[in-house]
């Protein structure tokens, strides 16, 4: 049980770049792993990625062997970032080239060359203590949880499973079950709101039937169905799980709630066929929020994770990266990019989110001393079996509060 | 006769590179109104529309920010930003080129123009939005006009300000 949890947050912690600065060094450079992609990203040797974790240029690379590794993108020469391209291959050499002096670094980040070492014409040169093992690139601590990569800063933090723990981590699982993922592809945006706005958005089963039409006029996620809203031990990551209902009127949900629409039809209703798959279960909904980085979406068949890259207080980069299964036949991937409307920066439902994010700094930014609510089904944190609280927000700002001042 | 067959073909030339302009332009002015209600009549029954990223475009990734297909999806995608979604209120303004033709085949012609998209919103300065190119392939209607059987905006602006509330 998590005790203590605050129900009031200061304005103050989305707008404060003293306690951004903090968060960085605490929470995303401290004993967190942060979500930096999915392997079949990277699937052939020699393949990389460039991300970010907080605001550090790091690169995902997979070597000849198939390991994959994570390293900071920085050349220990002059600090240059080592690789720009967001995807690419190294070539069959299998190394990573500084452009700038030519040092040279294997897949996994040893220096294994640098030019000019013992000098030209006997002159100049490294001195003899120079040690190329001295200088390897940074390298992070690496889980790969079923086809997810994950990287930390810290070299003793827990294991991924432990980390995730027994009440989230089967939710994970369920999505990264062991099948095959095939990428769909990508879409960004840069939202004007402090990082913890998105966290807490998708800890918030309050807001959905209430700002998204979309959902409570055909039953994607309302009150009125069958939920569960849990925590890990600590309170950092959470899990939002439902059941769809057939949407329509209930004037217990409905009634004066303006966003509801009984008269919205689809002229196509195609955007909302929904194939149930073996792998779900009973719940057709399940939304993952893993501190501090990932939030990883089951919403029907739309399957997606969305990267939180923080920069600065009041800014962050949201990546969508919507994903199947190899096993899909041509029919289910159209199903899933047909949904995919829903979601992203043009997204009938989540355009909503980034907007009242934005609408919330501007806000805040103004009124630094306020306070923000979170009372919605008491002040406590415990799991729930309805939609009506905020218990996973409370959560999260308990764990914080004990980081923050650790 | 050779002399007026080449400029009756350079005449229908100019008429189609005329048209094709007006066409373009007045795809943006409809956007860029906020009365979106036009939008799908410049697509065919079944024509396709699609706001994709380039990064996805360029690799075959097939998914788009946006993706209607048929005139059912384009209705609903014109319904849900009119009367359902919520967003700070904005102005749009496309600046489009003149498309140029790629090919043609019979009733169908493959052409292509640069858009920049700016955006103004409430207490901002003008900012911009996207820039890309479109992508289409374009049917001629039994009335002679041209209408997109496909249109991909593809956007080299990968990382969206904000949101993307009206089609590019």
């Amino acid at each position: 049980m998590i005790k203590d949890v605050p129900h009031r947050i200061p304005a103050r912690l989305y707008t404060d770049p003293d306690v951004y600065a903090d968060e960085l060094t605490k929470i995303f450079y401290g004993k967190h792993w942060s979500y930096v992609g999915l392997e079949v990203e990277i699937p052939a040797p020699g393949d990389f990625k460039t991300t970010f974790i907080g605001e550090r240029p790091v690169i995902v690379t997979r070597d000849q062997s198939g390991e994959v590794h994570v390293l900071e993108n920085r050349c220990q020469h002059k600090g240059m970032r080592l690789l720009q391209a967001p995807f690419g291959n190294v070539g069959k050499g299998n190394r990573i080239v500084c452009a700038y002096h030519q040092w040279c670094y294997k897949l996994n980040g040893a220096l294994v060359g640098v030019p000019y070492r013992n000098g030209v014409n006997g002159k100049g040169g490294y001195p003899p203590e120079f040690k190329l093992k001295e200088h390897n690139v940074g390298r992070l601590r690496v889980a790969c949880y079923q086809g997810a990569v994950f990287a930390s800063f810290a070299a003793d933090i827990e294991s991924i499973e432990e980390y995730l723990g027994p009440v989230v981590e089967p939710y994970i699982r369920r999505t990264f079950h062991g099948a095959r993922l095939k990428l769909l592809g990508y879409t960004r945006q840069r939202i004007r709101g402090n990082w913890k706005l998105m966290q807490e958005n998708l800890k918030d089963p309050y807001h959905p039937a209430l700002l998204h039409a979309f959902f409570v006029t055909f039953g994607l996620w309302r009150p009125d169905q069958k939920s569960k809203m849990l925590t890990d031990a600590k309170g950092r990551h959470a899990v939002m799980i439902s059941t769809r209902s057939t949407g329509g009127k209930n004037d217990e949900v409905t009634a004066g709630v303006t966003s509801f629409k009984e008269d919205l039809k689809l002229a196509d209703p195609s955007i909302i066929d929904v194939a149930v798959e073996d792998w779900w279960g009973e719940p057709t909904v399940v939304m993952q929020t893993i501190f501090p980085s990932v939030i990883i979406q089951q919403q029907v068949n739309s399957l997606s994770t969305r990267q939180i890259i923080p920069l600065g207080p009041d800014c962050f980069d949201f990546v969508w990266t919507h994903f199947g299964f190899e096993s899909d036949d041509e029919a289910m991937t159209q199903r899933r990019l047909r949904q995919a409307n829903l979601f992203g920066p043009a997204g009938y439902v989540s355009l909503e989110d980034g907007e009242v994010i934005e609408f919330s700094q501007i806000a805040h930014r103004g009124y630094p001393q306020g306070e923000v609510l979170a009372e919605l089904g008491g002040h406590d944190a415990e799991a729930t079996d309805h939609m009506v609280t905020e218990n996973m927000i409370r959560a999260m700002y308990g764990y914080y509060k004990d980081v923050m001042r650790s | 006769m050779n002399t007026s067959a080449s400029l009756a073909r350079d005449f229908a030339w100019y008429a189609r590179h005329i048209a094709l302009g007006e066409l373009y332009q007045s795809y943006a002015h409809c956007l860029d109104s906020g009365d979106l209600t036009a939008w799908p009549g410049f697509f065919t029954d079944d024509g396709i529309y699609r706001a994709q990223g380039r990064e996805n475009y360029d690799r075959g990734l097939p998914l788009a920010a946006i993706a209607c297909e048929g005139q059912g999806m384009l209705l609903d995608r014109v319904n849900v930003i009119l009367n359902v979604m919520v967003y700070a209120p904005r102005y749009i303004q496309h600046v489009v080129a003149q498309p140029q033709v790629v090919s043609e085949n019979g009733s169908e012609l493959l052409a292509r123009a640069s858009f920049s998209v700016f955006h103004t919103l409430p207490h901002e300065p003008t900012a911009l939005l996207s820039v890309g190119r479109y992508e289409d392939t374009l049917a001629v209607m039994a009335d002679g006009t041209w209408k997109f059987k496909q249109r991909l905006a593809i956007y080299d602006t990968l990382l969206i300000p904000g949101s993307l509330v009206y089609p590019l």
